[in-house]
């Protein structure tokens, strides 16, 4: 079969018993949170699975092969197959989904397309192919050494001689039937972007030589698992050859190389897309709010929204100077002149139109990232603001906390409101937070996300709610709050926030929903997290060193005779 | 009148036993094909929604020929003697509302979750979905075995594939939809490429399709399946190479609408999207097609129904009875009101389009506000070359499954299948009521 489990083997939710082997991070069926087992299965990493290129990570890679100074930039392909997000990741989506037969029609077309466009220019051609062939013929030295040399950059590791032959009787093939060496090296390069080791990360593990009963990853596979975690593309020359010499295999030579691609200027993509995915960022331009009631809601306003968080999130990753804790307090953030206007900042902290800038919010405003009007605006609806939403998302997201969907046959719908005596939003879900069947749940979202009612749909501040005035207590797990800053600092003090930004990260680096034996490990990886004082480039080199992200399970025995 | 949906099978026992009062319906002038010679190719396609319907409004009052058009189900009229409404259904196979009636109407089976370690639910179908059973035995002569075509923007949730897409091969194995006009044009007209170009690309495509099948013998069983299926999509742009003579005249290239004032263009958006449809029909470049309106638990902000916020959510949180919900639906059925009435408009061998085609047209569940798989509602459209009556509400009597309705529209559409689902969902036969 081709999933792991089937619904069968689940309880049914909502009315799980508690302890049928649930695991920390789980409500279960919203019973009351369990302790963490101490009697957890041994540390094992998951057994490998091919992970496609993720739509953003082909075209980096597209970048890195061709892009070439001194010559105009390329036109890139805009049709390809839009990423299918599970359990929240493209990384996870890509190791379970195929390449159906449009994803495969789109990257014949974009093959076709860019290497045109490169051999269409013969100084172009020249210089990115290294040599002029004088022929197609596999003898020829420049045919030779390009399928050497560019060969090794496209399958990210030295072609085995086969190989190699392949491409050669492909270029003599089409270049004798066009007539042209160069068409030759086209279509070779045509074969190069389709082929099966460029467009997944080929990962066959060799034997651990100190523990026979797992896999680690080879030099060039850790290479390229470590470039497409922290760079978001193809290994760079520097990084093939610590994998070809060996050296990726110790951990000083790992460390170091991990260090090395963190602190560059290219590691800005990892955090853009990881904290993009982890905090939703992406799905602000599906968001809509009513225009009538919020004029000021464009396209280009939620996209500074989306810019201003991944901007804070550089910040505080990037460096390596930040408790990442400090998400929930730090008054530091960015604005445009949008943003600056729509959190009506005063004049001397509005950048000029088109550029941004660092700033230091004024006291009085809400600190970190649940003052931040992306977030803000994305767990609302178009016209009014939902609570459940916003305690939902800092449940699941922020605390690894899942929260079951509302059991069949139950009305969920709210009570129409008698017309001239407007109620605020905290008494409209009264019924949501009493009604039997949906008190359960409701109880563990709605009182966090009814303290960030001073905040509307778009995030902006507001004194009152439907004209009544708001009460913006809360509680969290038995901890009772005044208001948004008490969450924040409620948040701020919560052991899980850093076990669940590893558990987060530890999903997108490894493209896998983590197996029951990896709970141990990443329980460990939040410890040191916590131990390193927050600093989530330690994180990263503490989870790139772990055994889940280095090793895997040998493959179950095969019993198809394939 | 009829007033019960059973089984053929069943159909021709409860006559035999003499235990159930079934009569067969007359065979009215208006439920057979205009057509004087059925030699036009059968087509099957499958029009989904999401969120469901409101039952008062959109189920039919009586049944059999005479129904009256309640308002959810008004925008069809046009249509009308094509359509036929089957109530009373319900997924078998039933656990979780918008997962199990995806996958419950889609391939008659449970859904697949998707890891385990968590208390969300991420799934995916667990079986082809039922229009990848009628390319399998629909698709092979055309140069697309299956187009599968997206309009409303997606506003969903990472729940899983059955969240995300329509059409599966199997679990996790999606065809992914089209949404883009221009994209959609391209892919159904493209340039032909010159006789040089034409042999290298097969020359790549044949390297390539090598290097997929060396690299299946070096990777999981789980992963051999996933290459199984990139095998098979290398090899559908070979066929289409193979056909690459063009037959049909391409229109004039259509653009997208983009959002005005941040409203959705969804009305064009959706008659750009089914004019091209039902040229690639006309042009015979494909036999199957699945429509996404819009995605089970669909976000999709219907204004035009006065709605402001998306359409799942009011689905939870508009009070009873609902008002812009069902405004909402309406609007939906105008849409497929319109793709149909482009189908019935457009002429082929003495007949037209909608006499040749199939299709199921269904969503997730019942109602979204209580997110219910019992009373599921279902159409089918067109009169499969004389093979479906139309023109007919059926209801079963006896919560009858809801496979019986694709099992009817696969047979209808010339499938030779016997069986239809899985466990509880399976079903052996078609519907007698609305099968010739």
């Amino acid at each position: 079969m081709h999933i792991a489990s089937s619904e069968t083997t689940r309880p049914r939710y909502g009315l799980r018993a508690i302890g049928l082997g649930l695991l920390a991070v789980s409500i279960g069926g919203c019973a009351p949170e369990l302790d963490v087992q101490s009697s957890a299965p041994p540390v094992a990493a998951a057994p490998l699975q091919l992970q496609r290129l993720t739509s953003s990570r082909y075209l980096s890679t597209l970048h890195s092969l061709f892009d070439e100074e001194g010559f105009p930039a390329l036109r890139w392909p805009t049709q390809l197959e839009r990423d299918t997000l599970l359990h929240g990741y493209s990384t996870v989506g890509a190791s379970e989904l195929t390449i159906s037969p449009r994803a495969a029609e789109q990257y014949e077309e974009a093959a076709l397309d860019v290497t045109g466009q490169v051999f269409a220019d013969a100084a172009r051609r020249k210089a990115w192919v290294g040599c002029e062939p004088m022929s197609s013929e596999p003898s020829d030295d420049c045919v030779r050494s390009f399928v050497q040399n560019q060969g090794a950059r496209f399958y990210r590791r030295p072609l085995t001689t086969q190989e190699q032959d392949e491409y050669l009787t492909l270029i003599e093939k089409i270049g004798k039937a066009l007539s042209d060496p160069w068409q030759g090296l086209r279509f070779a390069t045509v074969a190069w972007l389709q082929s099966p080791h460029l467009l997944y990360l080929v990962e066959q593990g060799e034997p651990d030589p100190e523990r026979p009963d797992r896999l680690r990853l080879s030099g060039p596979e850790l290479a390229t698992r470590l470039s497409y975690l922290l760079w978001n593309t193809t290994p760079d020359a520097e990084l093939q050859r610590a994998a070809q010499s060996g050296e990726l295999l110790s951990e000083e030579g790992l460390l170091k190389q991990t260090r090395r691609l963190l602190a560059a200027p290219k590691a800005e993509p990892f955090t853009d897309q990881f904290f993009g995915e982890f905090l939703y960022l992406d799905r602000l331009d599906t968001v809509s709010k009513n225009a009538m009631q919020f004029p000021e809601w464009t396209p280009q306003l939620a996209s500074a929204m989306r810019g201003e968080v991944l901007r804070l999130l550089r910040e505080l990753a990037q460096s390596g100077d930040h408790d990442m804790r400090e998400l929930f307090d730090t008054r530091t953030t960015f604005v445009n002149s949008d943003l600056a206007g729509h959190y009506g900042l005063p004049a001397e902290l509005t950048p000029p139109p088109g550029t941004w800038k660092q700033i230091e919010l004024p006291s009085t405003m809400q600190p970190g990232l649940l003052g931040r009007a992306g977030l803000l605006s994305l767990f609302a609806h178009a016209t009014v603001t939902s609570p459940t939403l916003r305690g939902k998302f800092i449940r699941q997201q922020l605390l690894c906390q899942d929260i079951p969907p509302p059991p069949p046959g139950v009305a969920v719908n709210l009570e129409a409101e008698p017309s001239g005596t407007p109620k605020t939003m905290r008494e409209k879900l009264a019924k949501h937070r009493d009604a039997p069947g949906c008190e359960g749940c409701h109880r563990l979202m709605d009182p966090i996300g009814l303290s960030l009612e001073h905040f509307g749909p778009t995030g902006k501040y507001r004194a009152e709610d439907n004209g009544l005035p708001i009460d913006p207590s809360g509680e969290l797990d038995g901890q009772p709050f005044a208001d948004s800053f008490g969450l924040a600092s409620v948040l701020r003090q919560s052991p899980r926030i850093a076990e669940c930004m590893t558990r987060q990260l530890y999903r997108y680096a490894t493209a896998h929903l983590e197996l029951r034996s990896e709970q141990e490990q990443i329980l460990i990886l939040g410890r040191k997290f916590a131990q390193t004082g927050f600093r989530f480039p330690q994180l990263v080199e503490s989870l790139v060193l772990s055994e889940g992200f280095r090793y895997a399970a040998r493959p179950e025995p095969s019993t198809d005779s394939q | 009148m009829s007033r019960i949906i059973i089984p053929r099978r069943t159909f021709l026992k409860g006559m035999l036993h003499g235990a159930q009062v079934a009569l067969a319906l007359p065979l009215l002038e208006s439920m057979t094909p205009a057509r004087a010679e059925a030699t036009a190719p059968r087509r099957f396609g499958l029009w989904f929604w999401g969120n469901g319907i409101r039952r008062a409004h959109w189920i039919p009052k009586t049944t059999g020929a005479a129904w009256d058009a309640p308002e959810e189900l008004a925008p069809l009229a046009g249509v009308r003697r094509f359509v036929n409404v089957l109530t009373g259904l319900e997924i078998k196979t039933a656990t979780h509302p918008h997962h199990s009636g995806m996958t419950g109407i889609l391939t008659g089976a449970r859904y697949h979750q998707v890891g385990t370690t968590r208390d969300t639910i991420v799934t995916t179908c667990a079986q082809k979905t039922v229009d990848q059973i009628a390319a399998d035995h629909l698709g092979q002569g055309t140069p697309f075995r299956s187009l599968e075509i997206g309009i409303c923007r997606f506003r969903g949730t990472d729940e899983g594939t059955t969240f995300q897409h329509l059409s599966h091969n199997g679990p996790n194995n999606v065809n992914p939809s089209e949404y883009s006009a221009p994209a959609l044009f391209n892919r159904l007209f493209p340039k032909l490429p010159n006789a040089a170009e034409l042999s290298a690309r097969r020359s790549v495509l044949d390297a390539v399709r090598g290097q997929v099948s060396r690299l299946r013998g070096q990777v999981s069983a789980l992963d051999r399946q996933r290459l199984e299926q990139h095998t098979e999509s290398i090899r559908s742009i070979e066929r289409r190479l193979e056909m690459a003579a063009q037959t049909c005249q391409a229109p004039a290239r259509p653009s997208d609408h983009p959002d005005v004032m941040g409203q959705e263009q969804i009305e064009q958006h959706n008659q750009v999207m089914s004019d091209l449809l039902a040229l690639a029909l006309s042009c015979d470049l494909t036999r199957v097609f699945s429509v996404l309106f819009s995605s089970a638990g669909s976000g999709v902000i219907v204004w035009q129904a006065g709605a402001t916020n998306g359409l799942h959510q009011l689905c939870h949180d508009e009070p009873a009875p609902q008002p812009v919900v069902h405004q909402a639906i309406v609007f939906t059925m105008k849409q497929l009101g319109y793709f149909l009435s482009r189908l019935r408009d457009t002429p082929e061998l003495g007949g037209n389009l909608l006499d040749s085609c199939a299709i199921l047209c269904t969503t997730e569940l019942s109602e979204g506000n209580v997110h219910s798989n019992d009373e599921f509602p279902i159409l089918t459209a067109g009169l499969a070359g004389g093979k479906l009556r139309g023109g007919l509400h059926v209801r079963s009597t006896f919560k009858g499954n809801t496979s019986l309705a694709p099992m009817s529209v696969l047979q209808a559409a010339g499938c030779p299948i016997s069986s239809f689902g899985y466990g509880a969902g399976r079903v052996d036969e078609g519907i007698a009521e609305i099968l010739v």
